[in-house]
């Protein structure tokens, strides 16, 4: 507990908090990030699934450093938004939740982008179902983590109830 | 100036009629998962709008050349999905805001975010007007998109980051919560 005071009163978490402008510039950068993050996750996991089938799977592998600078974008925009607000953000399971959900929805993207969109080009029917199931547990985790995201607005407060 | 005024003065009075005719606003605020619930939904729609309509704008841009266009195309109504997601929960935010009623309409950063997205609408228009939409539709894999395409594309990515900018702001720029 002294250790989140010590951060969120620490140059950069105090800076960000007071700051009238650098907290909201900080938030809008992450949800920037996650839009693209997550957008063009979803539309590479419609695609696994089916839908536009005659785009070429590999073809779709350029979309790919977008994503990764999204991820890298929200990975630092978070990493300061949890120290401004460290006692509160660092003490929710609601945060450590979706901070799960976020790592696992990059891992799977990272197999997606290894195993299906760079993988061989003819891909067998085992394969192929890999990267379906990949697809639909990538749809599943953003669609938690979004979740999960969103609630910490309420948890943090505290006041939110079913 | 006085056009727009006199307008946002009709559509906040029609819209509090409204509220107070149904007692939306109270019912929203007695449900309280309601909020939370269209939070989540509109955040779920814009990633699906940005995504599939960030992605085809990406490409009208030029990235991702081997992807062929019309089949690219294939995939906008999830877009159209994410954008009727985000209008809906958005409709429910601006009538059942019980906390301070017709709030958003006067909010200026709500403004400029309806602002984009007309403009974001219009630029669509322009895509199909100037016959774009058609050019690019029979580009082949790895042909580059034309100055107009990249220039549309640029614009909607640029409108739609802004529409996300001045919805984070809501609570900074004007006087939202």
């Amino acid at each position: 507990m002294a250790f989140l005071s010590w951060l969120q009163d620490s140059t950069l978490g105090t800076a960000v908090r007071e700051s009238a402008l650098m907290y909201p510039f900080i938030l809008t950068l992450h949800s920037i990030g996650m839009a693209f993050l997550v957008g063009l996750n979803a539309l590479v996991d419609l695609r696994i699934l089916g839908f536009a089938s005659t785009v070429p799977l590999a073809s779709m592998s350029r979309f790919f450093p977008v994503m990764w600078l999204g991820f890298w974008l929200n990975a630092v925009t978070g990493v300061v938004l949890l120290i401004q607000a460290a006692t509160q953000h660092l003490t929710d399971p609601v945060m450590y939740v979706k901070l799960v959900l976020v790592a696992s929805g990059v891992v799977v993207l990272r197999k997606i982008h290894t195993r299906v969109v760079r993988g061989p080009a003819n891909l067998g029917a085992a394969a192929a179902m890999d990267g379906r199931a990949l697809a639909i547990a990538s749809l599943v985790l953003w669609t938690l983590a979004i979740t999960a995201g969103r609630l910490t607005a309420y948890t943090f407060f505290r006041f939110w109830n079913w | 100036m006085e056009l727009v005024n006199d307008a946002l003065a009709l559509a906040i009075a029609t819209l509090l009629r409204f509220q107070n005719a149904t007692g939306f606003p109270q019912w929203v605020n007695l449900h309280t998962s309601v909020w939370p619930i269209a939070e989540i939904l509109h955040f779920i729609g814009l990633c699906l709008l940005i995504g599939v309509v960030g992605g085809f704008d990406l490409r009208l841009t030029g990235m991702a050349r081997q992807v062929p266009i019309a089949a690219l195309g294939r995939l906008l109504p999830w877009g159209v999905v994410g954008f009727l997601l985000c209008l809906g929960t958005g409709v429910l935010f601006v009538a059942g805001n019980a906390f301070a009623p017709g709030e958003y309409l006067r909010n200026v950063s709500f403004l400029w975010k309806m602002l984009f997205i007309v403009l974001a609408g219009v630029n669509l228009w322009v895509f199909h007007l100037t016959g774009t939409a058609a050019r690019v539709l029979v580009l082949a894999p790895g042909d580059d998109t034309p100055l107009v395409a990249k220039v549309i594309g640029g614009t909607s990515l640029l409108l739609w980051v802004g529409v996300i900018v001045f919805g984070r702001l809501l609570p900074t720029l004007g006087d939202a919560f």
